[in-house]
């Protein structure tokens, strides 16, 4: 009998950790309540189209001349971040509100944060003509390039792992071993970065990815990065090469 | 910043528009509908009271609906009417008015199918 029960015990466990590793690739949405799923996708009862509407006029006035085709422009989203500059002290990893406000400095004069409403506006409109496209990050061609982007990709991947805050968590705990539990009333969604940037109800506004993992940053109650910091980027870099070959959901609606 | 219209507006008509029929006059407007309560910058100072104050939908010049709006509405509000389909058809068109003065308008034409 106690043989039988240590045997149905192992038998669980393995069944319990064979559910853990693995991760389904799931977008965001489909954790969305019907209701909500429903308001993303009509057109007329999602606020994201107000944003594609400014958007629009903001294409016609500003980026068309240059960009003729938004279609080919926008295709440019799923690669992002990228690794921008040679060496580790001029070189970065840009994503694509960074591309977007040192595009328009260069027209304006003016510079410009990467979180200011033009730029947000563009990014969201951007997002949505690139709806479909498959998830691709590029790597750097150039060794010394491609050395730097593997380091950021390896301290995103130790960033992802690291317990952090006051509660002392890491994004996998959460992100990877807790997907489709409830935490607070929403439910845990895999860390894919399919569809930003978001409309968030909390926020009542839109939002870039910064601003969403800020957020976490803050609800784990770690320090927390400034907008823009390498940190993110990295991030960003490492969740767009986890969702890879996922199709981009374009701007969406969460909670 | 002056390069962006603050406030789109997305006015629709959902439903086969025939006599006698239903269809709903569904209205997405931009705004913040800030409430006067939130502290913003560094804490100290209260983000001023921005609210639309009436909605009037109006078919053929005529108000079918005025709303008061307060406080208690989320920002980029979205109001929906449904209306019996008229005879002729005929323009229905959206006005709004906020507190501090900026307004907006939209208007789209009911053809009876």
């Amino acid at each position: 009998m106690k043989l039988f029960v240590i045997i149905v015990s192992i038998f669980f466990f393995c069944v319990a950790n064979l559910s853990q590793a693995q991760v389904i690739r799931q977008s965001g949405n489909t954790f969305l309540s019907p209701d909500m799923l429903r308001q993303q996708q009509d057109p007329t009862l999602n606020p994201v189209s107000l944003w594609l509407d400014q958007g629009q006029e903001l294409w016609k006035s500003h980026c068309q001349q240059c960009h003729s085709s938004v279609s080919e422009t926008a295709k440019a989203v799923v690669h992002f971040p990228v690794w921008k500059g040679v060496s580790l002290t001029s070189g970065k990893l840009i994503n694509i509100e960074d591309q977007i406000a040192d595009c328009w400095s260069k027209k304006t004069g003016k510079i410009i944060p990467n979180d200011a409403s033009e730029i947000l506006t563009m990014s969201v409109f951007l997002s949505d003509e690139a709806k479909g496209l498959s998830v691709q990050v590029r790597e750097p061609q150039d060794p010394m390039m491609k050395k730097h982007w593997q380091e950021q990709m390896n301290l995103a991947a130790q960033i992802y792992v690291r317990r952090q805050g006051r509660l002392n968590l890491s994004c996998t705990q959460c992100h990877d071993q807790q997907i489709g539990k409830n935490l607070r009333s929403d439910v845990v969604s895999p860390a894919f970065l399919t569809g930003f940037p978001i409309y968030r109800f909390s926020w009542q506004t839109m939002g870039n990815l910064d601003r969403r993992l800020r957020a976490c940053y803050s609800g784990v109650q770690a320090s927390v990065p400034a907008s823009g910091s390498p940190e993110l980027r990295a991030l960003e870099l490492f969740l767009k090469k986890r969702s890879e070959g996922m199709p981009w959901d374009g701007p969406s609606l969460r909670r | 910043m002056a390069t962006l219209n603050q406030h789109p507006i997305r006015l629709n008509i959902i439903g086969t528009p025939s006599v006698g029929k239903e269809v709903e006059i569904r209205v997405l407007i931009a705004h913040p509908m800030e409430t006067g309560y939130r502290l913003g910058g560094d804490g100290n100072e209260r983000i001023p009271k921005n609210i639309i104050e009436s909605i009037v939908i109006k078919f053929n010049q005529e108000p079918i609906m005025i709303a008061k709006l307060g406080t208690g509405i989320a920002a980029n509000p979205l109001i929906s009417v449904f209306i019996e389909v008229p005879v002729k058809g005929g323009m229905v068109s959206v006005e709004w008015k906020d507190d501090q003065g900026a307004q907006g308008r939209a208007e789209k034409m009911l053809v009876v199918a």
